[in-house]
């Protein structure tokens, strides 16, 4: 089983030329932990998960995940290990709640869990408390909400580790407590690894276990 | 509650299938379509050629285009994440035209006038939708911005159409004609050989929608989204470009560019199953397809106005009506 193994960034970089917006990132994200990456609009945090996800190619350096170097690896195979969630608005008429978090079982990881399909599916929306909305359309939530049906989605895909880009941006502050919570418990009991991007300091003062501070393309422990 | 869904549309189906072989011009009694569709010896010989090899064509050919540019318009509104996405919005169809009147009034006028000319049309309009098809797929990669992309499906369809009106300004009357007659779009031209084309062609879509159908809903999300969940994107948006310009390219080709159908039965078909589930929405959006494209032509025999003429007339209000829904559009009156 690769349960329980980190996931190391070495010094990887993109971009090309003068707009070299990676120049060398390293970091380390563990399992049970919460690893959070702040820096300035424009630092490049969302880039950096974008790489990592595999969305925008690295020029050079390595994603690890314990010994398994990821980038050979295809869309279905490396989404058992790393599921997302971006700031893109994803709102769809016809579209319920339940059906977008159901979309995150595609991948069949969740047959590890040993639970049918379905009680998967509700035990996502459960932890994430979204029973009342389950079968709202997806079009007439609140970002907050939508942020968790988002987030539930991400858990039902199993991954061992969520990349969050911003996950508390659209929400008041009540919101964002009790996200980071959700995410805390995630963490601790589920084993889930978290790297998340975030401009909140004192949020992630309280709950980040790591936090690295990115800056001109390189990421420093903080 | 799906199934019930299904079959009323089934029935409707059914309904219109019965209605476009008992109608036309020539009034047939119910007694004697009976005799002519069990090929007995009393039939009128002038009836069976009417009905077997008019009518039934005609119908099978309405409602495989029927279907075929309905599940091209729900891939393009998927593939492209706009609801305002279809076969004629960006370009396919004005592809296809050009296609053909380059044929029809350049060099291949002797071609079609040969036994091969509706397959020569057809090539020509196949080969045209896919170039249009090719050329905004390579827009859609180099930008995100779906307004903008509408906006170059929309500015290739100006295009084509202005290298047609110069080739239409130099044509001969006949060539003019054939391109013409092509434009206003009918199932009438479709004898079982065509109908097996487009069959085929149908056939090799839905087959390769059952593969990628789990992914369909997935690519709603987006790119960023669709490959974080374990969807190899690339592929399956080639695959979904391969049906989408296939089915439109077909029908296009043997029935011409009919407007509508493509962009508004998966509207149509999303708000009757209630959802936009792709694994729900296959078969309503087929039968629905099916149902529609033989209810234009119903009208337009009926009417004996040009196919496309019926279809837009008809679908154009019914979509805004749909869209804005019923208490808005009291509201705007």
């Amino acid at each position: 089983m690769k349960r329980h193994e980190s996931l190391h960034i070495e010094n990887i970089t993109a971009g090309f030329g003068e707009n070299l917006i990676l120049r060398g990132v390293s970091l380390i994200a563990e399992p049970e932990k919460i690893t959070a990456i702040q820096g300035r609009n424009g630092s490049g945090k969302s880039t950096m998960l974008r790489c990592i996800a595999g969305i925008i190619p690295i020029g050079s350096g390595r994603i690890l995940h314990g010994q398994q170097d990821l980038s050979p690896l295809k869309p279905m195979q490396r989404s058992a290990i790393l599921g997302a969630v971006w700031t893109e608005r994803t709102r769809i008429a016809g579209m319920t709640v339940r059906q977008l978090v159901e979309m995150g079982a595609f991948n069949g990881a969740w047959v590890k869990t040993g639970l049918t399909r379905k009680e998967h599916v509700d035990h996502s929306i459960e932890l994430l408390q979204l029973q009342s909305i389950a079968h709202q359309s997806s079009a007439e939530i609140s970002d907050g909400q939508l942020q968790r049906t988002m987030l539930a989605r991400a858990i039902a895909q199993c991954a061992e580790f969520l990349l969050l880009d911003e996950p508390t941006t659209y929400l008041d502050y009540v919101a964002k407590e009790e996200l980071m919570q959700t995410l805390k418990q995630l963490a601790e009991k589920a084993g889930t690894g978290i790297l998340l991007t975030s401009h909140d300091p004192a949020l992630l003062q309280t709950f980040a276990h790591r936090t690295y501070e990115l800056a001109k393309g390189i990421a420093t422990e903080l | 509650m799906a199934s019930v869904k299904n079959l009323w549309l089934w029935m409707v189906l059914v309904a219109l299938v019965a209605l476009e072989i008992a109608f036309g011009s020539v009034s047939i009694t119910s007694l004697e379509l009976v005799q002519v569709l069990m090929r007995s010896p009393n039939a009128n010989a002038g009836h069976l050629t009417i009905i077997w090899d008019s009518r039934i064509p005609r119908t099978i050919a309405a409602c495989l285009t029927g279907a075929s540019l309905a599940w091209s318009g729900m891939l393009m509104q998927t593939l492209f994440r706009n609801p305002l996405a279809g076969p004629s919005m960006l370009g396919i169809t004005s592809g296809a035209s050009l296609g053909v009147a380059l044929m029809a009034m350049g060099s291949g006028a002797q071609l079609i006038a040969s036994d091969w000319g509706i397959a020569t049309l057809a090539s020509a309009a196949f080969a045209g939708a896919f170039i249009s098809l090719g050329l905004v797929l390579l827009v859609a990669r180099r930008i995100s911005d779906q307004a903008t992309l509408l906006i170059f499906g929309i500015m290739l369809s100006f295009f084509t159409s202005a290298i047609v009106d110069a080739l239409q300004s130099a044509a001969s009357n006949e060539a003019l004609r054939s391109y013409i007659n092509w434009g206003l779009g009918s199932f009438a031209n479709c004898d079982f050989r065509e109908n097996l084309v487009i069959a085929a062609a149908l056939g090799l879509s839905l087959f390769i929608t059952l593969r990628i159908l789990p992914r369909l809903n997935l690519m709603l999300l987006g790119d960023q989204y669709a490959l974080t969940m374990g969807v190899n994107v690339g592929q399956t948006r080639r695959s979904m470009i391969v049906i989408a310009g296939l089915l439109a390219g077909v029908s296009t080709a043997f029935c011409g560019p009919i407007a509508f159908i493509g962009l508004a039965v998966p509207h149509l078909s999303r708000k009757w199953m209630g959802s936009a589930d792709h694994r729900q929405n296959l078969l309503p959006n087929l039968l629905i397809g099916a149902s529609v494209a033989m209810l234009c032509d119903l009208i337009s025999r009926l009417t004996t106005l040009p196919l496309n003429t019926i279809a837009s007339a008809l679908g154009a209000p019914f979509v805004i009506v749909l869209l804005l829904g019923p208490k808005t559009f009291k509201s705007l009156l």
